[in-house]
């Protein structure tokens, strides 16, 4: 993909991926090292300001300046996290007891976390079975049981 | 009326000649400057960039397209990956050479919503993949050498710990 493609159609690409994405891809190779992570490089600033999709003022208030959640007020940092998605810094129980997120959207962010955090991968029940059948067809043959 | 009758004809990089409606050919912004430019012409327009396989797939799309609203340059303020319709998905189905192909074709001819529809179905190749993952499905070797690649990993490791 690095070589036949021209940097600006990698930057379009780009454009379409979540933060998270860009640092797996800034280290596939030195490529993409280098037109990802360089810190004078507008292409890189332009990149990563359109894949957070947040204004500069909005990005570094969450990131740096907010200091307690916006519902309760709780400064304890443990308790605390940015939630990206919906550009909000609070607590995770105040998140789910507001109304300012739907419902179905807190239910969606549980899974994708969840994932995230187990690393789990999820498979459809049928492949699992015919995968199984497959296994024991060959423990069979190996007469083992 | 007038201009949806009329046709243009094209011709890949092959010498494959294909005669279109000239509504389906201003689907490229490329084209349509060019028709514009030179008026009622019965020469065909060479595209010296374009193999005939993949004029053709261009060629689908614009079709299936040509009654779609023209989306300005300036107006693509929500870039999700994930509002591609059941056609486009259909339409995208295809090897990678293909789709790379298709994504140079449509960023020469200038038709900005395959460039977009090709470019979030690359961006979802790559979605929640790691770094070797990704490395797999494009085929790119990992150039670094080992003591490079622990400077990355570390470089990387601020952001991990969330």
């Amino acid at each position: 993909m690095a070589s036949n493609l021209p940097s600006e159609i990698i930057i379009e690409i780009c454009g379409c991926l979540h933060p998270k994405d860009l640092y797996s891809l800034a280290s596939i190779s030195k490529n993409y090292r280098s037109l990802l992570w360089s810190e004078m490089s507008n292409t890189t600033q332009e990149i990563w300001k359109t894949s957070r999709e947040l204004y500069e003022q909005n990005y570094c208030w969450l990131l740096v300046l907010v200091n307690e959640c916006k519902f309760c007020g709780e400064r304890e940092r443990f308790n605390l996290n940015i939630y990206w998605e919906f550009q909000l810094f609070c607590c995770w129980d105040c998140l789910k007891q507001n109304n300012e997120v739907p419902e179905i959207l807190i239910q969606c962010l549980i899974q994708i976390q969840q994932l995230a955090v187990l690393k789990t991968r999820r498979y459809l029940v049928t492949n699992v079975f015919s995968t199984l059948a497959q296994f024991y067809k060959i423990e069979g043959n190996l007469d083992v049981n | 009326m007038a201009t949806e009758l009329k046709k243009v004809k094209l011709t890949s990089s092959e010498g494959t000649e294909f005669i279109i409606d000239r509504k389906v050919a201003e689907k490229s912004v490329l084209l349509k400057n060019m028709l514009e430019d030179v008026g009622e012409s019965d020469m065909a327009i060479p595209l010296p960039n374009v193999t005939g396989p993949i004029l053709n797939k261009v060629i689908d799309y614009c079709t299936h397209h040509r009654d779609d609203p023209f989306v300005s340059q300036e107006d693509d303020s929500k870039k999700v990956s994930d509002d591609i319709d059941d056609w486009d998905a259909e339409f995208c189905k295809v090897d990678q050479g293909t789709l790379f192909e298709l994504i140079l074709s449509a960023n020469y001819l200038d038709i900005k919503p395959l460039l977009d529809l090709t470019c979030k179905t690359v961006a979802n190749m790559i979605k929640g993949k790691t770094p070797d993952e990704i490395r797999k499905t494009f085929n790119i070797t990992n150039d670094f050498t080992p003591e490079e690649e622990e400077h990355v990993r570390k470089e990387n490791e601020w952001c991990e710990e969330r």
